[in-house]
């Protein structure tokens, strides 16, 4: 019982940070860092929320937040890609701008109500026949509709990189935009387009933390965890599947967290727990060898440079 | 408009901020025909280039390809006319592997799928056909640069190019390798295809071109049929005034031991054996040149002379002291002086002064400061003296360097390692982006530095600059020093073989 709870909270969790990290080793892989990511995933929130505030609706909320995250990235990506603007200085920016202004727009409609506004968020959906598997048919197969997708999007996210001509063209980006450039592709509109589609999969993202088990928006609800997407994809060495690990295990350790402490377990410290991930994230990191980092990450491709 | 005309450039302009690229420039390429574009570093050959291929835009002038008047906004625009380049600087994504960096940007046809199997297939029998075999799924990195090079022109001929446009591509090659090459330029243009060749070596013009365009200063000196050229004349072009070139004449003086290398093994920047057992021996007043194709672990040498590079096993000993391993500031007090391949990445910090960038490395030695804090009235005069000395070009002492001319740039690199460098120098690729004037001056102050009795290592990838100024010679290749020759019994095609990798005597063959 307490398996099948720990494990089915464990993909819970690790849902949006599949989402964002897939998409973050999308953007990185043609050389650009979404280092906005913290402020796309918060606005992702906002958006989801507020979409399904308004519409009444969770799957317009969904949509509204993938709108509002390519929106951002948007903004990101002309500053970074076009403008050449440094991305970590342009990342910080947008990220506290985002704090900001979720909670301005938030009272804005709402004003500043005494008890949080709540939606009723995502219904979990038991798959027929799997759902019935003792143990894990629980646990993996009655989640709601955005693990599913989630699951799905990894095996696509690796296919399409690895097996496809788009993907080719997004990985020769990050590694020689002067060979892109000269093979006649536009480097710009090949990151811009990537980053866009990074911005819509982070705001959905974002969105599982206010409509997808909460029901609720706050302006800490992401926390920190955009960050921890940023950083499984370089844990998951910039590969989808190493991706989709990485957040297999910042799950688990979120969801023991969340276990052990409502079971009153008191002989490992909460907080032990929850610094399992980041631990493992140095260790991995110093003790590999072999990285596949884009060679030319977090520089802008300037075309006529004499 | 004549259709035997492949291109026809009429008054291409480019500003770049500063200065002109390129200055009303006019060329021509007939079908079937090899055109050699020659001028020297920074000419304006290569912009010119690069907007026939699309990748820069013109402020002014007109393209006509095949007779027709064209605008080509992107490469893709340019390989969709049939126009091919092959970058100096290769245009390759050392992670995939050949296929993958073939069909980057290809566009399936119909009735033609982009599947990997099919492409490799294609490939080889494009490079059966024309002599330019390699494994279709070797990794680019594994390749030799001679390998990589056949991979760039594979993928433009896969792309069906019919005018090809190559920018020194005899830079990385062997003459072996650079033999080979000119077949499969003799035999493309045999089909009715074009070359556009851009060199500054004046015996590749004679050997491989129909006709020649020259270019200096972003300006078009003349175009003339080779029939009717001679070295001299072709010289004079591209020069603009009589050169009389250091010939390396001397007197031989060479004197007791300096640097000797004992059997060092030295691991790359991939964790890899780059040297293997090697040695060598400097004496005092004497050049030592090391020849060899680039990437064969000269500047790791280079880099373990100066203590810049871990030594694994041997020892180095500058007149019998050991000085292995130490870091590079006892190298500096010692008195090495290091003049690296890349000015740019080691030798100056663009956004200092002449001043600052002449004791760069050593600002705490007296008299530039003392106890911590700088003598600016000595650190000008110092300055002001090399300027001198050295002829360097420059507004006044604290211009920022990167105001200057890669020419006078390297003159500041040069001044500041003879004086650090009082017993040993270590150069590589010391003219490397010069124009023939400044690469002189840069060669005769080594042989001034030889004829004061210091000795000189000369590491360089061109086989002209070794076999003129070279005491002795060695060859590099894979790690190790595969032969050493005497001035006198140097052998341009021998060093070429072993350059290759080639031991056994003038039997093997290359590729």
């Amino acid at each position: 019982m307490i398996l099948t709870g720990l494990l089915a909270r464990a993909l819970q969790m690790s849902t949006p940070l599949m989402i964002g990290s897939l998409a973050e080793v999308f953007a990185e892989r043609t050389g650009v860092m979404i280092i906005a990511i913290e402020g796309i995933f918060l606005l992702g929130a906002w958006g989801g929320f507020v979409g399904a505030y308004l519409s009444g609706n969770l799957f317009l909320g969904l949509l509204f937040a993938m709108f509002v995250g390519t929106c951002v990235a948007a903004i990101y990506g002309v500053m970074t890609i076009k403008l050449k603007q440094h991305q970590i200085v342009t990342g910080t920016a947008i990220n506290i701008f985002a704090v900001g202004i979720g909670l301005y727009l938030y009272r804005v409609l709402f004003g500043v109500p005494l008890l949080p506004l709540t939606v009723d968020p995502l219904r979990n959906i038991p798959l027929p026949f799997l759902s019935r598997i003792p143990i894990i048919g629980e646990a993996f197969f009655t989640q709601n509709i955005l693990t599913y997708i989630a699951l799905l999007l990894m095996p696509i996210g690796c296919w399409i990189l690895f097996r496809t001509r788009l993907g080719l063209i997004i990985r020769s980006t990050g590694e020689n935009p002067e060979a892109v450039d000269s093979a006649g592709l536009n480097v710009e509109k090949v990151r811009l387009l990537t980053v866009l589609a990074a911005g819509a999969m982070d705001g959905l993202a974002g969105a599982f933390y206010s409509i997808g088990f909460l029901g609720l928006y706050t302006n800490d609800i992401i926390g920190g965890r955009g960050w921890i997407a940023f950083a499984i994809c370089f844990l998951g060495n910039w590969n989808p599947m190493g991706a989709f690990l990485g957040a297999l295990v910042f799950g688990l350790a979120d969801a023991t967290a969340i276990v052990i402490q409502t079971s009153g377990f008191k002989l490992i410290p909460n907080e032990f727990l929850i610094a399992i991930p980041y631990i493992l994230t140095i260790i991995a990191t110093i003790s590999r060898k072999h990285f596949n980092v884009p060679a030319v990450l977090g520089t802008p491709y300037i075309k006529e440079r004499k | 408009m004549d259709k035997d005309k492949a291109v026809l450039l009429k008054g291409i302009t480019k500003y770049f901020p500063g200065t002109i690229a390129n200055d009303h420039v006019d060329l021509q390429v007939t079908r079937g025909e090899v055109l050699a574009l020659l001028g020297e570093n920074g000419a304006g050959k290569t912009t010119l280039m690069k907007i026939l291929y699309g990748m820069y835009q013109p402020d002014e002038g007109e393209i006509y390809v095949k007779g027709d008047k064209v605008t080509i906004r992107s490469p893709h625009d340019a390989m969709k006319l049939a126009i091919g380049m092959i970058h100096q600087h290769f245009t390759l994504i050392p992670v995939h592997n050949v296929v993958e960096n073939i069909i980057l940007g290809m566009k399936p046809k119909p009735g033609k799928s982009l599947r990997v199997e099919n492409v490799a297939e294609d490939i080889k029998e494009l490079g059966e056909k024309y002599g330019l075999e390699v494994d279709p799924y070797a990794l680019i990195r594994q390749l030799p640069v001679g390998m990589q090079q056949r991979v760039e022109i594979l993928k433009a001929l896969y792309g069906e190019a019919e005018i090809l446009i190559m920018d020194e591509p005899t830079a990385v090659l062997t003459p072996q390798e650079t033999e080979k090459l000119f077949g499969f330029v003799r035999e493309f243009t045999s089909f009715g295809n074009s070359v556009i060749f851009i060199t500054h070596k004046l015996n590749e013009v004679m050997e491989i071109a129909d006709s020649v365009t020259v270019m200096r200063d972003g300006k078009l000196i003349g175009s003339i049929r080779k029939t009717q050229a001679t070295e001299g004349l072709l010289a004079r072009m591209m020069v603009g005034r009589e050169l009389e070139l250091t010939t390396g004449e001397r007197e031989k003086k060479s004197g007791e031991s300096l640097l000797y290398v004992d059997s060092i093994s030295v691991r790359g920047d991939r964790g890899n054996m780059v040297l293997k057992d090697l040695s060598l021996e400097v004496r005092k007043g004497e050049i030592f040149g090391i020849a060899g194709v680039s990437g064969n672990g000269q500047e790791e040498l280079a880099e373990a002379i100066c203590g810049l590079r871990k030594i694994e096993e041997g020892h180095i000993k500058l007149e019998n002291i050991d000085i292995c391993n130490q870091n590079s500031l006892s190298m500096i007090k010692e008195g090495i002086g290091y003049i690296p391949a890349d000015r740019h990445l080691e030798g100056l910090v663009l956004d200092m002064s002449v001043e600052e960038n002449l004791i760069l490395k050593n600002p705490s030695d007296p008299p530039f400061s003392s106890k911590g804090i700088l003598d600016w009235r000595r650190i000008k005069k110092n300055s002001k003296d090399l300027i001198r000395s050295f002829s360097i070009k420059t507004p006044s002492s604290s211009t920022k360097v990167k105001a200057l001319s890669g020419g006078n740039q390297q003159k500041v690199v040069v001044a500041r390692e003879i004086i650090i460098g009082t017993r040993l120098l270590v150069a590589i690729q010391p003219i490397r982006g010069l124009d023939l004037g400044a690469a002189d001056y840069v060669h005769k102050a080594l042989l001034e530095e030889r004829e004061k009795g210091k000795g000189i290592l000369l590491i360089s990838t061109e086989l002209s600059e070794v076999m003129t100024l070279s005491d002795r010679i060695g060859v590099m290749y894979d790690g190790k020093l595969l032969k050493i020759f005497q001035r006198e019994e140097a052998n341009i095609n021998q060093i070429g073989l072993l350059m290759a990798g080639v031991t056994g005597e003038r039997n093997g063959t290359n590729g």
